[in-house]
């Protein structure tokens, strides 16, 4: 059963063809849900609404692109997430109480080792991955179009970048 | 209950449907043999794939309970043991194509560099093959499943009359290629195997950057597209889903005549017989059927006399180092999302110059995520600051990042190993996989050049550097190159394998996955698993018509 080299040839030629087609309409998967507002599952109405202003302290437009419910929706999916922001939530607005939210953030920001330090970066982290996986984050700040179908990469054309 | 599956003997079995199980299966059956694969889970549909939908869309219809295919084994449903002072994390995926359906798809030649590698510096076993053997067989793969790349051709990275096409450079890239050129080190297209044109039946790629989810047309070489479901038509491959394979079982002379598997969903025991057995599930799973097929005659494992089997396990450091080109910072923001994954690639070069080195073996390295990709939250929140000025600082790094991801060999220790005994068992019965690992001093000298290489590129390039820690490395296993529990070497005492692949002690079983490596390189080891499983089943076959096997 050795084989030769044109016989391997052979096989690779008569390979069936297979997905030839660029046609995508079909490649879609299952086909997206209809739109509904999203249920809380996790944060209270004024838990949801503290975070509303302490996101989008962070990031604005954080809370035009829903970033609360997304917070809410992965505390959802993760018990020891939904944990860690009851507690955070429930310092931040005490501390709130007594100080304006934007000076606490500026405070929080250049601290290292203290509660407000560790507040500081749930809050950051979190409203950082959740804002740029929208489409007011990704698209609309960034400028991001793609995962799109391209019959060509034309990838630099700037003569300045050649090495 | 035990059932057999009637008391047909198969001419072959292949246990796994990857791109070892795959080429076996594919390579075997074009040439008349009729093989029955056992895979330990189900074909994935393409149409399935989440390829083109959006990450703000995933989440909608995750958020409606719909959820894409689930590639990856979930180590709860199926464990491993791992040392938590020294952890392994394990990457597997139990289906039709395995890890091809989702894999990085960088196609690198090892070279003599590889090759005669531990001939020249002393340490374990010299591989029983040079480039000469296998070059004729990765010819034959980049013909058979399309590699684009350059043609560059180098002693450290062979190349190669037959790669397709390689894609544009991003602009980050063209810049880091100028930089490293300027301190003397050479980076060249990168070569993976992804379709620039159309190629053999199979669509070109449209550049849509979500390899990672699966490609729904299958412009990648994946096993299930480009091996199986060829080897299907020939009507010579069976295939058993759901077959998670437990041991190879051994007849009264002390050779293989089947295998134990158990069916994912049920659990029930069955036995399927074979005339010869070639084991291709991937180097740790592969390991453990090994380790626990036990019997009188190989009371260590099947042809496990020297203990060797499940030792010298190997794979790759691997740190991340990041900047932004003032050259592209506060640019548009482009469609960079190109064949997904670098363009370029770095090869290794620290074996010229004749400056001797305190450390054996070398590094190369990728750069995937140059360029404006999705998930810009791992640099962003390191950036300091928030509000607006936060909101402007990531707008105008977005289009400018710049990534090195270096990947170096890992020496072949032999106190790093898989075992199987005192685990415990998993809900089949089966003993459980330990995986012990740890690197040396070896790694820890190559890992601070690496550091300073990455960094000299970055500076040469003017980069802002993102803040990094230096001497960290990324998780063991997670370069999911795992390497040489099974390794191939011209002495039985110290090898399990001759260079076919073909067990020492049991002359009707195949290891052929990264199992068999001999050391496990500083390059991606999936081209060179095709050209060794081409060449081992092209040798197994010719030995099956002279019936010495």
């Amino acid at each position: 059963m050795k084989t030769t080299r044109r016989a391997t040839l052979q096989a690779i030629a008569s390979l069936p063809v297979l997905g030839q087609s660029q046609d995508h309409s079909t490649h879609t998967a299952t086909p997206p849900p209809a739109a509904k507002p999203y249920t809380p599952k996790v944060f209270t109405p004024a838990e949801l609404a503290a975070l509303s202003e302490w996101t989008d302290l962070m990031i604005p437009g954080a809370a035009a692109a829903r970033v609360p419910e997304i917070l809410d929706w992965e505390a959802s999916r993760r018990p020891d997430s939904a944990t860690r922001w009851g507690e955070a939530l429930t310092a931040m607005t005490k501390a709130a109480e007594t100080e304006p939210k934007l000076s606490l953030l500026t405070r929080w920001s250049i601290e290292s080792g203290t509660d407000g330090a560790r507040w500081f970066k749930l809050l950051k982290d979190s409203t950082i991955d959740a804002y740029y996986s929208t489409r007011e984050g990704l698209q609309q700040d960034l400028g991001w179009n793609a995962n799109t179908f391209l019959p060509e990469f034309t990838g630099c054309t700037h003569p300045e970048h050649q090495g | 209950m035990q059932i057999n599956r009637g008391q047909k003997v198969h001419d072959v079995i292949v246990v796994g449907s990857g791109a070892a199980g795959g080429m076996a299966a594919w390579n075997l059956t074009r040439q008349g043999v009729n093989v029955l694969m056992l895979d330990a889970g189900t074909p994935f549909r393409r149409a399935t794939f989440w390829s083109h939908v959006k990450p703000w869309e995933q989440r909608t219809r995750r958020q409606a309970g719909q959820t894409p295919p689930q590639f990856y084994v979930d180590p709860k449903q199926e464990p491993y043991v791992t040392d938590p002072q020294n952890p392994f994390e394990l990457i597997r995926v139990w289906g039709r194509g395995g890890k091809t359906n989702v894999w990085g798809r960088v196609s690198l030649r090892y070279s003599d560099v590889d090759f005669e590698g531990p001939a020249k510096d002393g340490w374990e076993i010299p591989w029983p093959i040079r480039y000469k053997d296998i070059a004729p067989y990765y010819d034959k793969v980049d013909q058979l499943i399309g590699v684009c790349g350059g043609a560059d051709d180098q002693d450290s990275l062979p190349g190669s009359r037959y790669h397709l096409p390689a894609p544009a450079m991003r602009c980050g890239e063209r810049l880091l290629v100028k930089a490293a050129k300027s301190i003397g080190i050479s980076i060249v297209p990168g070569r993976r195997a992804v379709l620039t044109k159309p190629h053999n039946g199979h669509a070109a790629c449209h550049y849509c950057g979500a390899c990672g989810q699966g490609c729904d047309i299958g412009a990648f070489f994946n096993s299930s597209d480009y091996l199986i479901a060829p080897a299907l038509e020939t009507k010579r491959l069976t295939i058993i889903d759901n077959a998670v394979v437990a041991r190879v079982l051994v007849d009264g002379r002390g050779l293989a005549s089947g295998v134990q598997y158990f069916d994912r969903n049920t659990k029930e025991e069955r036995r399927v017989h074979a005339k010869r057995v070639i084991v291709a599930a991937s180097c740790v799973d592969s390991t453990r059927i090994l380790l626990n097929s036990k019997s009188p005659r190989f009371p260590n494992g099947i042809g496990n006399g020297n203990d060797v089997i499940g030792r010298y396990l190997s794979e790759q450091v691997r740190f991340h180092m990041y900047g932004f080109a003032p050259e592209l910072l506060g640019t548009k923001t482009r469609n960079d999302d190109g064949i997904g994954g670098e363009h370029i690639y770095m090869p290794r070069f620290n074996h010229r110059g004749g400056e001797k080195r305190e450390y054996l073996r070398g590094y190369g390295s990728q750069f995937w995520n140059t360029g404006a990709h999705p998930g810009p939250g791992f640099w962003a929140k390191k950036l300091p600051g928030f509000g607006e000025a936060l909101k402007t600082d990531v707008r105008q790094k977005f289009p400018a990042l710049v990534a090195l991801h270096p990947y170096g060999e890992v020496l072949p220790y032999r106190h790093n190993r898989i075992t199987v005994d005192g685990n415990g068992v998993d809900r089949y019965g089966i003993p459980i996989a330990k995986i012990e690992y740890r690197t040396g001093e070896n790694e820890k000298k190559m890992i601070a050049e690496m550091y300073d290489t990455a960094e000299a590129i970055l500076r040469a390039a003017k980069a802002e550097i993102l803040p990094f820690e230096r001497g960290w490395t990324d998780t063991a296993g997670s370069a999911i190159h795992e390497h040489s529990t099974c390794r191939m070497g011209d002495d039985p005492k110290r090898s399990a394998l001759n260079g076919f692949c073909q067990m020492h002690e049991v002359k009707n079983v195949f290891v052929m996955d990264g199992a068999a490596f001999t050391t496990a390189s500083e390059k991606n080891p999936t081209l060179t698993i095709l050209a060794l499983a081409w060449r081992a089943s092209d040798y197994l076959a010719g030995e099956m018509q002279a019936d010495r096997v």
